[in-house]
Formats: C-alpha cells, structure tokens, sequence
C-alpha cells in the first residue's frame, strides 16, 4: 500500500553560512547574523520580509548554556534582527536541526508564516572540552563512569568495532570515507580551513581516540552558524533560485530500550523505521535519489544511514563507501560538501544546505549532474534522529 | 592523588551497589514479562511490570571492546591507554555491562570471549569487573 505523496508548500530557498573559525575569539552573535543576512539575501529577500524565525536551544557541547554567549537562540537574534513583520518564533528546549526544521516547516504550510529563518549558532568551549573531572557519578552513569566510559565516543567506540566484528570492515573502511569526506569539503567555499588527510596513510597516522576511533573519525569542531530561509511554494516560485521543496519529514518515534546507551540494533531497526516512513510516503526510491547527506558527526553513523536508509544491505555499507565521487562504485553519491567531517561540525545544518544548493543546481564545482532530489539524514539514527526529503517540483 | 567516580546509589539501585559490596551480581528482573533490566528501573520499562533482584551468574562473553588513548576523565586511576569492555551477561541477550581492565590485560581479549565476573575493591565502593574466564580463580 503507498502513500501519496505530501503536499509540497514549503521549500528552502536561501542558505548562509558565516565564516567557520577553529580557534580564536570571536562573537557567536557576529557570527550568527552573518550567516543569517547571508541567508536572506541568498533567498533574495530583505530582513524586513521575515516573519518568523526557528531554532532549538540544546548547547553546541555539554557546558552550561549562556544566552547571547556560547548560544544564540530567539532572545539573541530578535535583539539583533529587530524584524518588523515578525509573527511568530520557536526555540524547542532541546532536539536537533531537524527540530527547528520541522518547526519551521509547519509555520509555513500551517499559513502562519510566510518566510522563516532557521538558524544553528554553534560555539566552540576553549581547552579541551572532552576532558572532565568527577568525584561521583550518579543514575544510569553510576554504571559506566566509574569504568572509565564517560565520552560518547567511548560508546561509538564499542559499537563501531562490534560492526567490524560481525561485518569484517576493514580498517581502511572509515578511512576510506574519511579521506573523501575531505576531497570533497576542498571543493565547498565555506569548509573550515583546516589540514587535511591526504590519503588512508594519513589516515591511519592520525590519533587513535578510542580504538578503532580516530581523531579524524569525529566531525571538526567550530565557531560558526549556518541559516536557511523556508517560504511557500509561491514565494520558491517567485523567487531568485529553483526552490527546494520539502517532499518530506520524519522524525524518529521508536522508544529507546532500557540500556546503558544504544546497540546496533536499536541503531539499525529505529533508522530502518525512519528510512521506510520517508520513502513510503515519496515518489523517488534510494535508487532514484538524487544524492543524499548523511549525518556524520561520528563517521560510522554514515554507515548507519547508509543501511538503514536501504541504500545497501545491513553490514554491507562498510564495503561501499570508499569513492564518494567514483560513480561506477557509488549508487549515490554522499557528502557531497564535505560532511561534518570535512566542512565543519554544524550538527547538520550544513547537510541541509548542501541537499538544498544541489536540487536547486547551485552547488558549483561540487554539482551532482541532474539532481533533482536529495535526502538528508540528522543525527544517529535513535537519538532523536530524523530524515529530510528535499525536491525540485 | 587519582581516584574514580565514585557510583552514588540512589534508592532504585542501592540494592545492586549493596550486592557488589557483598561480592554478589545482582540485576532486576520483571515478574510479567520475564526478562532482565540493567541499569536499574523502579518498574520494567517495557512492560511497567514489579521488578526484583536476582543474583546471576557472573558469567559473560564480550560483546564489544576498546582501548581508550584519550584521558577523558582527570586523575582517573587508570593511565590511557586503558581497555574497555562491554560483556553480554549469559542470562540474556542484549543485557550489558561495562567493565574496564588494563591495556595489557586487555591485548589478548576478543569480542566472544568467555568472561567472569570480580569484584575490585575501592576504599568507598566495590565495582563488578569481568576478566577473561581461564585467570580467575574459581
């Protein structure tokens, strides 16, 4: 039984990033309404034209949120922005970009707006902000801090070489993507400027953090924000660029099992649920998509959009990432910026602007020939994970 | 002075901590449905049945492991790099623990491999650790 297709009345029609910067001082609001002027003008709008703005208040790192400082949220941006024609704002306490997106989405095709900003500031602490000191450790964390397991990535960790394991992945396979993560990311204008791996030998040269886990397997850190413009289908058509319609929206609704974190598992069969709802509901297949953006904050979680989306079999995704630009291996072609790995750690934002400039032709260099459709995939798979469907008509 | 955190029990897991202390394994297992929870609900998860505590084997088999090169955690008494272990307890399938071990201890461990359960002694609390089934005296 299939679905029709959602009614499409909303689109991006502009992106903005701000400069990313990996060290240094610098204003996150500079920066946040940088990216967000960028934005408007890209959707060949004025300031004054917006009338509601979108974003989601969880910090950029575990610290305390400081309004103005570390975060910019609505408080922030409607001191800066002053918009005249304001209606109506959102700041969901916590989630993901695709939180903001969903939010502004629905102001749109609810009539409520007409044009709407959403933006992601992201900060960056100074030192090193993984490091921490704990005397005692309490609740579910009772079962893992006292054994040393205090980072996610420790958990990533686990779970990336339970894959290899079962799946034979060699230890080529993240490095593999790693390294095209950053081929691509020289061809994007707004990547962060930073060194970068060569070919797998630099890979395997690179730090171990938590083994199989690199340092080059976790997405670069930045001060910086990324903004997109959504509108109603009239005011894409109206507007300087082929819009970018959003076909489709689904966020992640499984329960997480009682457990200390997820397993592969939960990683695969919640993704699996999204993946179906998207294209259930779609006229294009993973075989006819344009090209798609994977969230990529850790490397392997590539690989578990990769399957979950049924672009390859479970356990196969490892044995196909390897030339993100060599077609003849590639059914689709993936991260085409860069990725968090390459572009910079925008926690997605930057996903949904690339899948954005390609199905409205406007990715330069980095173009997909005849792309019309793109999907973007936020977050793991079941930490409030989400996928996005982006088309041109 | 190195040290670890230090687990603080609350009223939902002060059994399990109460147990480890006595050099027991404890996990909460649900009358309805049967199945074990770690770490500790006050009622099942899945089926919100009454939970109660069951000692179990103490026997595993790692599920995951990994050697952490980065100190995350300031002054903690194990030196990077250090192995940590996620064991699959033998009473179910999907039901984890953490543990961690040395580098050293840990080189010769494989995913699979049998694993028991020791208890490791700290001034203020006592953890359940898993070494490789053939070192520890029965």
């Amino acid at each position: 039984m299939s679905t029709p297709p959602t009614v499409r009345r909303a689109a991006i029609t502009g992106t903005g990033h701000s400069d990313l910067h990996t060290r240094g001082a610098h204003s996150l609001p500079d920066l946040a309404l940088q990216a967000v002027r960028r934005a408007v003008h890209d959707a060949g709008l004025a300031m004054d034209d917006i009338d509601g703005l979108a974003t989601y208040g969880t910090p950029a790192f575990p610290t305390v949120r400081r309004e103005g400082v570390n975060a910019v949220g609505v408080a922030t941006m409607l001191r800066l922005l002053r918009p005249r024609q304001l209606r109506w704002y959102c700041e969901p306490a916590t989630g993901l970009v695709m939180t903001s997106i969903v939010e502004a989405v629905n102001a749109i095709e609810s009539g409520r707006c007409e044009a709407v900003v959403v933006w992601r500031a992201m900060a960056l602490p100074d030192g090193r902000y993984a490091a921490s000191r704990r005397t005692t450790a309490t609740q579910d964390e009772a079962f893992s801090a006292p054994f040393g397991a205090t980072s996610i990535l420790a958990w990533h960790a686990l779970m990336y070489a339970r894959y290899r394991h079962l799946y034979g992945a060699s230890e080529l396979s993240l490095g593999r993507l790693v390294v095209a993560s950053h081929r691509a990311a020289e061809r994007n204008e707004h990547a962060v400027a930073v060194p970068r791996p060569a070919g797998p030998a630099d890979y395997l040269a690179s730090p171990v953090v938590a083994a199989p886990r690199r340092r080059l397997d976790c997405d670069r850190p930045v001060a910086g924000c990324a903004a997109v413009v959504v509108t109603g289908a009239r005011a894409a058509r109206d507007g300087p660029h082929r819009p970018a319609y959003v076909a489709g929206l689904v966020q992640n609704t499984r329960p997480a099992d009682p457990a200390l974190h997820y397993t592969l598992g939960d990683a695969y069969e919640t993704g699996r649920a999204v993946g179906t709802a998207l294209w259930d509901r779609s006229d294009v297949t993973p075989g006819t998509v344009g090209a798609a953006q994977l969230y990529d904050g850790f490397s392997p979680t590539v690989f578990s959009w990769l399957e979950a989306l049924g672009f390859c079999a479970r356990g196969e995704a490892h044995e196909w990432v390897g030339g993100v630009h060599d077609a003849s291996r590639f059914p689709v072609p993936v991260n085409t910026f860069g990725g968090s790995l390459g572009e910079g750690r925008l926690h997605g934002m930057g996903h949904v602007i690339e899948a954005a400039r390609q199905v409205s032709g406007r990715a330069g260099t980095r173009q997909v020939p005849g792309c019309r459709s793109c999907v973007v995939t936020i977050g793991s798979p079941l930490i409030n994970g989400g996928a996005l469907l982006l088309q041109d008509d | 002075v190195t040290m670890r955190p230090e687990p603080v029990s609350d009223e939902v897991s002060e059994p399990f901590w109460r147990a480890a202390a006595a050099e027991t394994l404890v996990v909460e297992h649900c009358s309805s449905c049967e199945r074990f929870v770690h770490p500790p609900r006050d009622r099942c998860p899945r089926c919100r049945g009454e939970l109660a505590w069951r000692p179990v084997s103490g026997l595993g088999t790692v599920y995951s492991t990994t050697v952490v090169h980065r100190a995350w955690l300031e002054d903690f008494d194990r030196p990077v790099p250090y192995t940590l272990l996620l064991v699959e307890l033998t009473e179910q399938q999907g039901l984890l623990m953490v543990s961690d071990c040395s580098e050293e201890t840990g080189r010769d461990i494989r995913i699979g491999d049998p694993v028991t359960v020791v208890f490791e002694r700290h001034p203020a609390f006592t953890l359940p650790q898993f070494r490789p089934a053939g070192t520890v005296a029965a």
